[in-house]
Parts: C-alpha cells; structure tokens; sequence
C-alpha cells in the first residue's frame, strides 16, 4: 500500500478513535514513517486547536437573567401567525374541506356519467355484422360476415340517358362530352356517335353502358377479354360541338 | 450535557400538563447546552439569547408532542441549530472569503520567523475558518468537538447517518487544515522545520 493511502486512513483511524486489531499495518507504518506520524500529529493538534477556538466561543457565556421572563411571558402569550390560526381552525378547515371535496367529486362522477355511452350485450347475441358459428369441437366463436366486393369491370350497369336538348353552348357540350367520355383517345381519336334526329328533334334517346374510367395514367387492365370493348361508349355531343381532349 | 442524563422525575409529564414551575425546571436543565449550541453558531450574545428564547418557548407550546421517556436535548439542539441558520443567514454575518482569509496569512508569515508557536492568531484563523465552513459540517463540529457528543448522538441531533457525520467532520478538517499556512502544520509542541513550497 502506498504512503499516502496509509496515512489517509491513518488520519480517519485516529480521528474516530477506530484503532482495532485490522489496524496493525496502519500502525507498523507509522512507527516507521515520519511523514505519516507528522501528518496524524498535525491533525491531532488541530483537533486540539478546534477544541480550543469552540471553547473560547462559550467561554464563560450563560443566558441573562432576563431570559426566563420573556420566554414565560412568550410562552403565555396566545400564539400569531398563519401557523397560529390554521392549528387553532384546524378541525374547522378539514371539515369544509371534506365537504368541498365530496361535492367536487359527485360533480365530476355525473359529468362523467352524462358523458359515456355504455352498450351492454349479451355475449350470444352477437351483431348484425357476425355471426356465431360452431366449430368441430363444439367450441362457438364470432366470424364476420365476408361481403364479396363488387367487380365493376365484370358488371357494368346500363345506364340510360334521355337529353333534353342538344346544347348549343360550344362550353357545355363540351363539358358534357368530357363528363360522357368513359375512354379517352390515348391511342385514337374519340369515338363520336350522333343520334339520328328523330321525329322529335328536341329528344335523343339512347342506351349507354359506362365502362371503368380510364386516364393516362390508368393502364388497360390486361385480364379485360375485350368484353368491355363489346359495348361501345356512345357520346352525345351536338353536331358542332368541338371535339377535344378532356382533361 | 450528556444526552443520556437523567431527567427529574415526571418533569416532561408536569410541563404537558401546564406547570410552569415544570416548565422551569425545564428552562434551567437545558438552558446552558442550548445557549452554548447557539452562541457557537452565531458568535454574537443576544442573537444566541433570542434563539434560546424562541427555542423554549417553542418547546412549551408543542409539549403534548415531547416524548417523556426520551431526553429532550437532541430535539431542543436541532430546533437550536435551524432556529440559528435561519436567523444568520437573513442577518448574513457569516462567511467570510477564504481567499481574504489566505492573503492575510500569506502577509503575515512573510514578517514573521519561520519559528512555530502556538498563538493567539492560530486560534483566529480557526475561528474564521470555522465560521466559513458550510453549515452542516459548521454543525458537525460543534456537536462532535464542542459538545463532546458520540457520532452517533451528533448524527441523531443532525438528523443524518453515523457514515455522513464522519464525512462532514473529515471535510471540515480538511478545509479547516488548508487554511492553515504551511508551516503551521507542525504538531503542536514539537520543533519545525520550514518547508517551502509554492502554491
């Protein structure tokens, strides 16, 4: 062990008065080391020196004679302060407090009761959207209802348009055609279809059937047969209608 | 006083039950202890005299709540102790900066012989350096060097463990010892040989 580490705990030893048999090296090492003795001999003398300056701090200082009095008279006195008044209210201020806090807490459980809905089920009854099946083991569990998804492409819904009159607006007839356009000429023109004027010329009736929408950017489904292609889109646009891209 | 001393009998019980001749009795085994405690702290005699008034009558009005089977003494000294920092620390009497403290022993000991004795101004420097110590190892001293308690009594009145107490004497020791010019670390009594160091 080093002379240092030795005479640190020497110094914590000797300070305490906790010299015991584990001391042994400690003390062999100061019969040999002058620095250590002349460091624990310094420390002694301090603590001698210590005891000294607290000593003089007292020396010969006892309370005056007054003291008694005033604390007796102190003592009588009735208490002041905040301290004073809430030891003096204390059982006052606890039952108010208590009440405070039964109100506070009946407001907030109705609060909380107006404000949640709760729905309580048997647990048989299931819901409109489960049903409750029976397994092989005879174990009843819940399966929701698969709801197949509707193929648009595979059924397409005729649709029939009765047109008042054609419009003679060049703007309308073209926002018309651009609502109609289920197809539009990406590769070749659109297909436009007049009506025959009929005996009517104020109608034009006609069947439509509306195909999945497509754009630029909406490729040609490839698993289309050209089934969709059998139905050709028919557009009803005025004679004189421009005839442009929609977009 | 030591804290295991003996009361006069039922005297805890007699002051609860509101006799001031009690009370006295009280007052008059304590009074010294408490004042010594607070005079230690503050160095000044009436502001060690308030805080042993408040102290007391402080120890009147909560009585019912006084254990009579155990002294009073290790409350009454750390009622004292907090009653004294509080009071010091809003007058700020303390504290004086080490380095004032360093410059005027480096001063003195250039006009001095390299010759150490015991002297008055030892005892000064200490007493300065006890007042700049921090509270509680200021605390620590007082109860363990002054008052002669055990570790383990200075720990209950300071309300910390026996392990805590010895740290705050060891560092009190070792700020204490710092202050001290270099060759004034000589055992007292014995012949010393100057060292030079430079710091």
């Amino acid at each position: 062990m080093r002379c240092r580490k030795i005479c640190r705990e020497l110094l914590w030893l000797a300070r305490f008065g906790e010299f015991g048999p584990s001391s042994a090296p400690h003390l062999d090492h100061l019969a040999h080391c002058g620095n250590c003795r002349e460091e624990v001999g310094f420390d002694r003398a301090l603590v001698q020196q210590l005891r000294r300056s607290l000593a003089e701090r007292i020396e010969n200082a006892a309370p005056s004679a007054a003291a008694w009095g005033a604390i007796l008279e102190r003592a009588q006195a009735p208490e002041r302060g905040i301290s004073a008044f809430l030891h003096r209210h204390a059982g006052a201020l606890a039952a108010r407090l208590r009440l405070a806090t039964a109100i506070t807490a009946m407001g907030l459980a109705g609060i909380i009761a107006t404000s949640t809905h709760v729905a309580i089920t048997h647990p048989d009854a299931g819901s409109a959207e489960t049903e409750v099946l029976t397994s092989g083991a005879g174990e009843q569990f819940e399966r929701q209802a698969l709801l197949p998804r509707s193929r648009v492409a595979d059924e397409r819904i005729p649709v029939a348009y009765v047109a008042t009159a054609v419009p003679s607006d060049p703007e309308t007839a073209f926002l018309v055609s651009a609502s109609l356009v289920s197809t539009p000429s990406v590769t070749e023109p659109s297909t436009l279809i007049l009506a025959e004027p009929d005996t009517e010329p104020s109608t034009i009736r006609s069947t439509l059937s509306l195909g999945p929408t497509q754009s630029r950017s909406t490729p040609i489904d490839p698993v289309d047969d050209g089934r969709s292609a059998s139905v050709a889109p028919i557009l009803i646009l005025d004679e004189e209608a421009p005839v442009g891209e929609p977009f | 006083m030591p804290l295991e001393a003996r009361l006069p009998e039922n005297l805890v019980e007699r002051m609860q039950s509101g006799d001031l001749d009690a009370f006295e009795e009280f007052f008059n085994t304590f009074k010294r202890p408490v004042y010594a405690t607070a005079l230690a702290i503050t160095r000044d005699p009436f502001l060690a005299e308030e805080v042993l008034q408040d102290c007391f009558v402080k120890a009147y009005r909560v009585r019912e709540r006084l254990d009579p089977e155990r002294s009073p003494l290790p409350w009454l000294q750390r009622v004292t102790i907090n009653l004294c920092y509080s009071r010091v620390s809003r007058r700020k009497t303390l504290a004086e900066p080490i380095t004032s403290l360093i410059t005027n022993l480096v001063v003195d000991l250039a006009a001095r012989p390299d010759q150490v004795v015991e002297s008055r101004e030892v005892l000064e420097v200490l007493q300065r350096g006890i007042d700049a110590l921090p509270p509680k190892q200021q605390t620590a001293v007082i109860l363990y060097y002054l008052h002669g308690y055990s570790l383990a009594q200075a720990a209950e009145i300071a309300v910390c463990n026996v392990g805590t107490m010895k740290s705050r004497l060891h560092y009190a020791l070792k700020a204490l010892r710092v202050r001290l010019p270099v060759e004034r670390r000589v055992p007292v009594g014995t012949a010393a040989t100057v060292r030079v160091t430079t710091r």
